[in-house]
């Protein structure tokens, strides 16, 4: 059809720090775009180029958001957010998920239109607003985020029956889609007509969609959750490009596996953070494809929640009842297992295995680390000595004394903050590497490690074109 | 709003003004019966640069033409469905706010032909229900390279324009889109102004959307509106 680098596009969370990559094509204000094609589109969409020029994907940068916002001029904005966010949290214990969502969303509206009021915002436009969007989403909800997903919430509260509808609504679907998922989790790929192309392979891209589906679970932005769920479907795609080729590989191939690697995977959370994106991220981001692939999910959970049987081609229904019933009573060994509490999470989590727990146990990851640390920057930018409200509950550990706050509000960044950051970055960001070598080697066993690791160097750790280049090679 | 560099200003020679509109296509039809092939026929032909999607099951392409005093640009996003008869309950999660629909047969297989029929009464009953809602409806016979008999004329043919295509010899297809882009009526295209990329920094929709925010923002006690 058409070669790897135009199937696999990157959107990889650790962009944010990736400066070599915010060239921002078609919106230079140098070399002015030649035609006026892509000024509408949002940048996971598809873009006609022009004279064979390659199009870069425009990458979301937060801490170049966070910088700008640093500006003196934009203070009435920090002064806005911060205000915001103090009677968000302080106003009301906690608010209904529609109130949350309208509180949410009206904000948005209103900050976006202060956008075009203060440098250096205001001169903004293109991509470079759009940056300055996302950043201001990314951060709000950061903020938000123990308050707004579900499954957080109801730690905070305690108990389910403190939750409002909306909120209690997502645990409990939550539950019913793990209790399905637990019941069918034996099927084969056959049972829902997935042709397989390579077994083996087919069960280590299953595997690898589901663990960066899982991965939903470690970021707090609409956004970042959104890109999860993109990677993850890539990585559908990439079996099927290139093990699958007989067919035309759309819909007809790709729903089936989806199901399948949520059936497979163990997702925590899934329809609480499918409902925290409808809820907080800006409709007009969620168009064309990240739609469509969300939809999908939704489409895909739909079928599980009301998955049974009559659902599934058996061929043998002996063997099927047989695999069924060993299922249940395993099923009920692991429940009494995990009352007496014998199951450490943490294994369950490494060797794959289904996890009971996950969804109250969000592990900390070390993204978050860096997010925190950006967002007690922010915090400690808007604890501005002038400013007599503090929000008392989102002090942080690395609350500074306001000399540095002073020096921080003058100046656009300071070293210190800088260069704690890029530390930190640069620590998860091995971590995180390391992790993608590990999942690339057992993937391809067949292939040098040196190679693998050349080929990551040259795609920067991005698992999606990774994946492709080494599917080319291994043919 | 200001503009500031001259770049996103239309730029044709006459100056013509640029009329923009998103589009909503649905692909419905058993499997096997080539829906994604006559889209990636579509989206790879040879005036196409198909890049950066995920996957077959959405494309996306923009089509524009010319008249005495516009551009018109129609974005179109392509959504696939899964045929198989088990996924078939999964298909309104698709087509909600879609605005086209094409529901694909095989013009050799009088039995997804059948298929093809099922779909565009559940298009209907779903139109009869949602008050206000209008798809097109496309029901396109593909494969019409191949040996067939003619369609008998049957009372679904009323409600959908009736197309043949063959996606193998690339029969029909570009033909295909162009009258579903032009057949968009006009009031729904919009103006493309310069230096807004989001509807929200349009000045009207913010001074609207401002005064709702200013009586929620009573109830949270905010200071600063």
């Amino acid at each position: 059809m058409s070669s790897q680098k135009e199937i696999l596009k990157e959107f990889d969370p650790l962009s944010t720090n990736n400066k070599d990559n915010i060239q921002l094509a078609g919106y230079d204000s140098k070399g002015a775009p030649d035609t006026i094609e892509t000024v509408n589109h949002l940048p996971f969409q598809t873009k006609e180029v022009q004279d064979g020029e390659e199009e870069e994907e425009p990458f979301f940068d937060f801490q170049l958001f966070v910088k700008e916002l640093q500006d003196n001029r934009s203070e009435p904005l920090v002064k806005y957010i911060k205000s915001f966010l103090h009677n968000f949290v302080t106003q009301k214990s906690s608010w209904t998920a529609d109130e949350q969502t309208k509180l949410v969303a009206d904000f948005r509206t209103f900050i976006y239109g202060k956008l075009a009021l203060f440098e250096p915002f205001k001169s903004m436009d293109g991509a470079k607003l759009h940056n300055a969007q996302e950043g201001l989403e990314k951060l709000i909800m950061g903020k938000l985020y123990t308050r707004c997903f579900s499954p957080y919430l109801l730690k905070r509260l305690g108990s389910i029956e403190n939750l409002d509808d909306g909120h209690r609504k997502d645990i409990e679907d939550d539950y019913k889609l793990k209790q399905k998922i637990d019941e069918f989790r034996f099927i084969e790929p056959d049972y829902l007509d997935i042709s397989i192309g390579n077994e083996n392979k087919l069960m280590k891209f299953v595997k690898l969609s589901g663990s960066e589906l899982n991965k939903i679970n470690n970021f707090k932005a609409p956004r970042d959750k959104v890109v999860c769920l993109l990677n993850s479907c890539k990585v559908i795609f990439g079996y099927l490009k290139h093990y699958d080729t007989d067919k035309e590989n759309g819909a007809d191939s790709f729903i089936p596996l989806l199901i399948y690697t949520l059936l497979k995977g163990s997702i925590a959370s899934l329809i609480s953070n499918i409902r925290y994106i409808e809820r907080f991220r800006l409709e007009a981001f969620i168009r064309g494809e990240e739609e469509y692939y969300i939809s999908s999910i939704e489409a895909a959970i739909g079928f599980i929640i009301n998955l049974d049987v009559r659902k599934l081609s058996i061929k043998n229904y002996q063997a099927y009842n047989k695999m069924y019933h060993e299922n249940k009573v395993k099923l009920t060994e692991e429940e009494h297992e995990l009352k007496r509490g014998r199951i450490k999470s943490e294994n369950d989590q490494t060797s794959g295995t289904p996890n009971g727990n996950a969804a109250m146990d969000l592990k900390k990851h070390p993204f978050d680390e860096v997010t925190n640390s950006m967002f007690s920057m922010i915090n400690d930018f808007f604890a501005a000595p002038e400013q007599s409200n503090q929000p008392t509950t989102l002090v942080d550990t690395r609350t500074k004394t306001s000399a540095q706050v002073t020096n921080a509000t003058n100046n656009s960044t300071t070293p210190v903050d800088t260069e704690d950051i890029s530390h930190l970055v640069q620590r998860m960001e091995e971590n995180e590497n390391q992790e993608t070598l590990d999942t690339l080697q057992s993937m391809f066993p067949g292939m040098d490690k040196e190679l693998i690791e050349d080929v990551c160097i040259a795609k920067k750790y991005r698992i999606g074109p990774c994946v492709d280049i080494l599917l080319t090679l291994s043919d | 709003m200001e503009s500031n560099n001259g770049a996103n200003e239309p730029r044709d020679a006459n100056d013509k003004e640029v009329y923009r509109c998103r589009l909503k296509l649905v692909l419905l039809g058993e499997s096997s019966v080539g829906k994604t092939s006559i889209v990636t026929r579509f989206t790879t032909g040879k005036f196409q640069r198909n890049n950066a999607t995920i996957g077959a099951a959405f494309l996306n392409k923009n089509i524009r033409w010319v008249d005495e005093d516009n551009i018109y640009e129609v974005d179109l996003e392509i959504w696939d469905t899964a045929g198989q008869e088990r996924y078939r309950s999964l298909a309104p999660i698709y087509y909600r706010n879609t605005d086209v629909a094409l529901i694909v047969f095989d013009v050799t297989s009088s039995n997804t032909f059948q298929k093809a029929r099922s779909w565009v009464d559940e298009l209907r009953s779903y139109l009869d229900n949602e008050q206000g809602k209008e798809i097109q409806l496309y029901l396109i016979g593909n494969k019409c390279d191949l040996e067939h008999e003619s369609i008998a004329k049957t009372a679904i043919l009323d409600m959908c324009t009736f197309k043949e295509v063959s996606a193998k010899r690339d029969e029909g297809i570009q033909e295909l889109f162009e009258e579903i882009a032009r057949g968009i009526p006009t009031d729904k295209f919009i103006l493309q102004s310069p230096s807004n990329q989001l509807d929200v920094t349009d000045n009207n929709c913010t001074v609207m959307l401002k005064k709702s925010f200013d009586d929620l923002s009573k109830n949270v006690g905010c200071n600063y509106c």
